[in-house]
C-alpha cells in the first residue's frame, strides 16, 4: 500500500514538473506554428478533393509526424529522467525505498499522457481545422500517430537512462539521423521509427486517394507489419531501458 | 578602521581596455566547443563536406576532366566557380550546405556557451570584473560568430583560394574578386543573425532541450511550412518565413547575384525582417544580462 | 543498527575509489575525514546504495545497501546543492515524505516536525531557488530525517552554515546520536566536527588509515614528530639542557617561550620530566602545538616519514 502511494506520488511529481517545464512552452511553439499554417492553408483543403487530401496527408507525414511528434517525445521523453540527471535531483529518488523499475515506470507513465495528449490533441486540432478531409485523415492516421508517439517516447527513455547528454543524442537522432536514414533508398531506412509510421499512413491513405510514393525511394511495408515493428521497438526500448536503469550506477549525480 | 589601514591598493600593472577582454570570452568559448568530443561528430560533418568540395575543385582543375564530367560534378555539388549571370554562386551554395552543420552545432552549444552562465549563476564572474554587460554580450556574439565563420566563411574562402591556385594564372582571383567579397558579405549576415538569435534564445531558455526545440522549429519546421504555403498560394512572400532563405537573400542583395526576379523582389523584405528580428533580440538580450538574478 | 563495510573495494574503471575497506559503524556519531579525493564520497555513495562495491559487501543492518529494503533504514543528505528549485522547502520535504509511502496527513505532520527540528519552520514557505546555502543545508538534513531512520549518512552537513546554525545542527545531531542512531558524518575539516564525533575514521588514498576516538588515535601516534611550546623563567638554561637530548630535532628560542621540535614525543616527555626535576628548572606552561585534530589528520594523510 505504502509502495503504491510512493509510486503515485512519483508519477504525479514527475507529471507536474514536466507539465510546467520550459519544454511544454517550447513544444507549443511548433504546434502553434502548424496551427497557423493550417488556418492559412485551409482554403486549399476545402472541397475534399483527392488533391487536398493528398496535400494534407503529406503535411501530416513530413511536418507533423516527422517533426512535431519526435519533438514532443524528446521534450518529455528525455526530460523525464534526463532532466533529473542533468539537475542531479535523480539522487533524491534513487535513495528512497522505491524499487528502480518502479521509478522508471513512474517516469514513463508521467511522460506518456503528456506526450500523447499534446500530439493527439494537436493532431485532432489540425484535422478539425482541415474540415472534411481532416475528419477522414483523423480516422485513417490516428493509429500510426499513436504508435509512433509511444515508440519515440520509449526510445528516448532508453536514451535518457543510458546517455549523459541524452537530449542532444535524441534530437540528433530525431531530426537528422531519422530524416537522413528515412529518406535513403533501400533497406537502411528500416531502422527509422519514421519509416514505419509513414508506412502505416501510406497503407491507410493510399486506398483513399493518397498518392503512392516513388517505389525507388520509399517502399512502404504493410500496416500490420509496421504496427508490429513499432510495438516491438516500444517494448524492446522499454525493456532495455529498464534493465539499464536497474543496474546502472549514476556516478554523475554527486 | 579606515580603508587605507586595511592595506588595500589598486592594481599596479597596466590595464587594457575592457573591450580586449571580449577576446578572452571568445577564446574560452571556442575552447569549450572544440574540446567537446561529441561536437566533433557535427564538426566532422562540416570538415567532410569541405574536403569533398576541395577534392572536386582539385579534380576539376588538375585532372583535366572532360567537359561533361565537369558539368556532372558541378551539378552534384551545386558548385560553380565563376558563375555566369543566372547561375548559382558555388561558394554560396557551399556555405548554405555548411549552414546545416552550423545550425546543428549552435542548437547544442548555445546552452554551453551562454545558457549555463545563467543557469549556473556564473554571470557575476564576468560582470564583477571590469567588463560590463556590453562587453559580455559582444564577447558572446563574437564567440558564436567565430564558430559560424570557422565553418562557413573561412572554408569558402579557402576553396576560392584553392580554385585560383590550381588554375594556370592569377586571372581567376582578379576576375572573380567579387565572389570573395560576396562570401564575406554572406558570412557576415550569417554571423550577425545566427549569433544574435542563439545568444538571445540561450540567455532566456538556458537548457539544451528548449533551445534545440525552438532552434529546430525556426530552422527546420519553418522551411517546410514556408515551402508548403508558397506552393499552395503561389505567393513568394511566404518564402520569407524561411530564415535560411532570408539570410541567403540578404547575402545576395549585397551583390545583386539573383537567379530570378522574384527573389530580388523579396530580398529587401528579407533584410527588413532579419533586421527587425535582430533588433528585438538585442533589446531582449540587453534586458536579460544582469549580474543579479531576482528570484522572488 | 550497524553499517558494515566488509573488504569493500570500488573501482571507477582503472581508478580505485576505495581499497579493501572494512569497518563496522555502530550507534553514535562517527566522523569520516579525508582530503578531497580521498574516497569519502565513494564510501558515502556505497553506504547509501548509489554504488555497488566492485568487491566485498556493504550492509545496512543485515541488508545489502544497494537493495530497496535497505533504503528504508537510512536517511542520506548529499553534498550536492541541487533541488527541485521551483518548490518551497516545505513542499520538497513533504514530497520526500510521500516517497516513503506516508499518507498525506502523516507526511504533513512529519514534515512540520522535521522543519522544526532543523530550524526551518518559519522559512519553509520560501522557494528553494531563493534560499541561502545554509537554509538549503537544513532542508537537505530535513529530508534525510523525514523517515526517522536508524542510520543517518550526512555528507558535509555543516558546510556553509553560520556559527549559530552550526551549533543548532550540532545539538540536533547530538540528540539523534543519543537516541541510539548510527550517524556517519563526512567532512574534510576535522575541527568542524571534532567535538561532535564520538569516533572517527580517517581515510586517505582510498584506505582507512585510522579509526577510533581522536584521543586513541593520538595515543597511537606517540612516535610522530611534534612541536611543544614551553614557557619557563629559565628558558635559556632549559634550551641548553634540552639541546643535548637525542629526540630533540630543533629548538627555537622566542622572547616569551621555547619551541621544541621532537621526533619521538613519548620518549621526549619522559626525558623532559627527568631533566626538569634534576636541574630544578621552573616550567610555567607546556603545550603541544600541533596535537589538534588537523595535525593528526595531516600526519596520517602524508604517512609516517
Amino acid at each position: 500500500m505504502s509502495l503504491l502511494r510512493a509510486w503515485i506520488t512519483l508519477v504525479w511529481l514527475s507529471f507536474r514538473r514536466l507539465l510546467w517545464s520550459g519544454s511544454t512552452l517550447m513544444v507549443l511553439l511548433p504546434i502553434a506554428a502548424c496551427t497557423l499554417f493550417i488556418l492559412r492553408w485551409r482554403f486549399r483543403l476545402e472541397g475534399g478533393s483527392f488533391e487536398s487530401f493528398n496535400a494534407f496527408s503529406l503535411f501530416l507525414m513530413f511536418a507533423f509526424a516527422s517533426f512535431v511528434v519526435p519533438i514532443c517525445a524528446v521534450a518529455y521523453g528525455t526530460a523525464s529522467i534526463g532532466g533529473d540527471r542533468e539537475d542531479r535531483t535523480l539522487l533524491f529518488l534513487l535513495v528512497r525505498p522505491v524499487p528502480r523499475p518502479l521509478v522508471f515506470f513512474a517516469k514513463f507513465f508521467a511522460t506518456l499522457p503528456l506526450a500523447l495528449g499534446l500530439v493527439m490533441g494537436a493532431f485532432w486540432l489540425y484535422c478539425q481545422l482541415a474540415g472534411e478531409i481532416g475528419a477522414l485523415a483523423y480516422s485513417l492516421y490516428l493509429p500510426a500517430i499513436f504508435y509512433m508517439t509511444i515508440a519515440y517516447v520509449s526510445l528516448f527513455h532508453f536514451f535518457a537512462v543510458s546517455f549523459r547528454h541524452s537530449t542532444i543524442i535524441a534530437l540528433i537522432y530525431a531530426l537528422f539521423i531519422e530524416i537522413v536514414l528515412g529518406n535513403l533508398p533501400g533497406i537502411v531506412k528500416r531502422v527509422a521509427i519514421n519509416y514505419y509510421g509513414r508506412s502505416m499512413m501510406y497503407a491507410a491513405g493510399v486506398p483513399e486517394g493518397l498518392e503512392r510514393p516513388d517505389a525507388q525511394w520509399f517502399e512502404p511495408i504493410s500496416a500490420t507489419t509496421s504496427a508490429a515493428a513499432l510495438a516491438g521497438i516500444t517494448l524492446v526500448a522499454l525493456l532495455v531501458a529498464l534493465v539499464v536503469f536497474q543496474r546502472r550506477e549514476y556516478t554523475d549525480l554527486t | 578602521m579606515g580603508i587605507n589601514n586595511a592595506h588595500y591598493y589598486g592594481w599596479q600593472g597596466k590595464l587594457h581596455s575592457p573591450w580586449i577582454s571580449t577576446l578572452s570570452i571568445v577564446r574560452v568559448a571556442l575552447l569549450q566547443v572544440f574540446r567537446r568530443k561529441s561536437y566533433w561528430v557535427v564538426i566532422g560533418l562540416g570538415v567532410f563536406q569541405f574536403l569533398s568540395f576541395w577534392i572536386v575543385i582539385y579534380a576539376i582543375t588538375q585532372a583535366r576532366l572532360p567537359a561533361n564530367a565537369q558539368r556532372d560534378l558541378y551539378e552534384v555539388f551545386g558548385f560553380s566557380p565563376s558563375p555566369e549571370p543566372g547561375e548559382e554562386n558555388g561558394y554560396i551554395a557551399f556555405m548554405q550546405q555548411q549552414s546545416v552543420v552550423v545550425m546543428i552545432l549552435l542548437a547544442f552549444s548555445g546552452s554551453l556557451l551562454v545558457g549555463s552562465d545563467f543557469r549556473m549563476k556564473s554571470l557575476p564572474f564576468y560582470l564583477s570584473r571590469r567588463i560590463d554587460r556590453r562587453h559580455y554580450i559582444v564577447g558572446k556574439l563574437l564567440a558564436v560568430s567565430a564558430i559560424v565563420s570557422l565553418l562557413t566563411t573561412v572554408p569558402a574562402l579557402l576553396l576560392f583560394l584553392e580554385y585560383g591556385m590550381f588554375t594556370p594564372s592569377v586571372g581567376y582571383w582578379r576576375e572573380n574578386w567579387g565572389i570573395a567579397v560576396s562570401v564575406l558579405a554572406y558570412g557576415a549576415v550569417l554571423c550577425a543573425v545566427l549569433s544574435i538569435l542563439i545568444v538571445t534564445l540561450s540567455a532566456y531558455l538556458q537548457r539544451v532541450a528548449p533551445i534545440a526545440i525552438t532552434w529546430s522549429s525556426l530552422f527546420v519546421l519553418l522551411i517546410r511550412l514556408a515551402s508548403y504555403l508558397q506552393d499552395a498560394t503561389d505567393n513568394n512572400y511566404w518564402y520569407l518565413l524561411d530564415p535560411w532563405r532570408d539570410m541567403r537573400l540578404v547575402g545576395k542583395l549585397c551583390f545583386g547575384v539573383f537567379l530570378e526576379q522574384e527573389e530580388h523582389d523579396i530580398a529587401a523584405w528579407a533584410a527588413v525582417i532579419l533586421a527587425g528580428v535582430c533588433a528585438v533580440c538585442l533589446v531582449l538580450l540587453v534586458r536579460r544580462v544582469r549580474a543579479v538574478d531576482i528570484v522572488e | 543498527m550497524f553499517l558494515t563495510f566488509d573488504h569493500v573495494t570500488k573501482f571507477y574503471g582503472p581508478v580505485i575509489g576505495v581499497n579493501n575497506v572494512s569497518c563496522r559503524i555502530g550507534p553514535g556519531i562517527t566522523g569520516l575525514f579525508g582530503a578531497n579525493g580521498a574516497g569519502k564520497s565513494t564510501l558515502m555513495k556505497l553506504a547509501s546504495g548509489q554504488l555497488r562495491p566492485s568487491q566485498g559487501t556493504v550492509a545496512v543492518g543485515d541488508r545489502r545497501a544497494w537493495s530497496t529494503e535497505a533504503k528504508r533504514h537510512f536517511g542520506y543528505s548529499p553534498d550536492i546543492n541541487s533541488f527541485y528549485e521551483e518548490m518551497t522547502g516545505r513542499e520538497f520535504i513533504y514530497v520526500m515524505a510521500r516517497l516513503y509511502g506516508l499518507a498525506k496527513a502523516d507526511a504533513r505532520a512529519r514534515t512540520e516536525e522535521v522543519l522544526r527540528e532543523v530550524g526551518m519552520i518559519d522559512r519553509a514557505g520560501r522557494r528553494l531557488a531563493g534560499c541561502s546555502h545554509g537554509m538549503r543545508q537544513r532542508v537537505k538534513l530535513g529530508q534525510a530525517l523525514i523517515n526517522d531512520p536508524p542510520i543517518l549518512l550526512l555528507d558535509e552537513p555543516l558546510s556553509g552554515i553560520d556559527p549559530g546554525g552550526r551549533r543548532e545542527i550540532s545539538r540536533l545531531l547530538l540528540e539523534q546520536g543519543e537516541k541510539g542512531k548510527t550517524i556517519l558524518i563526512s567532512s574534510h575539516i576535522l575541527v568542524e566536527t571534532e567535538n561532535l564525533a564520538d569516533s572517527v575514521l580517517i581515510i586517505a588514498r582510498g584506505r582507512i588509515v585510522a579509526s577510533g576516538t581522536l584521543v586513541e588515535i593520538r595515543a597511537l601516534l606517540e612516535d610522530r614528530p611534534l612541536t611543544v611550546e614551553i614557557v619557563s623563567d629559565d628558558a635559556r638554561q632549559l634550551a641548553a639542557l634540552l639541546v643535548a637530548e637525542p629526540d630533540v630535532r630543533g629548538i627555537e628560542l622566542r622572547p616569551d617561550s621555547l619551541l621544541i621540535r621532537t621526533r619521538n614525543p613519548g620518549r621526549f616527555f619522559s626525558r623532559f620530566n627527568d631533566v626538569v626535576a634534576s636541574n630544578q628548572v621552573s616550567v610555567v606552561k607546556l603545550q603541544t602545538l600541533d596535537g589538534g585534530a588537523d595535525a593528526v589528520f595531516n600526519y596520517l594523510q602524508q604517512g609516517p616519514r
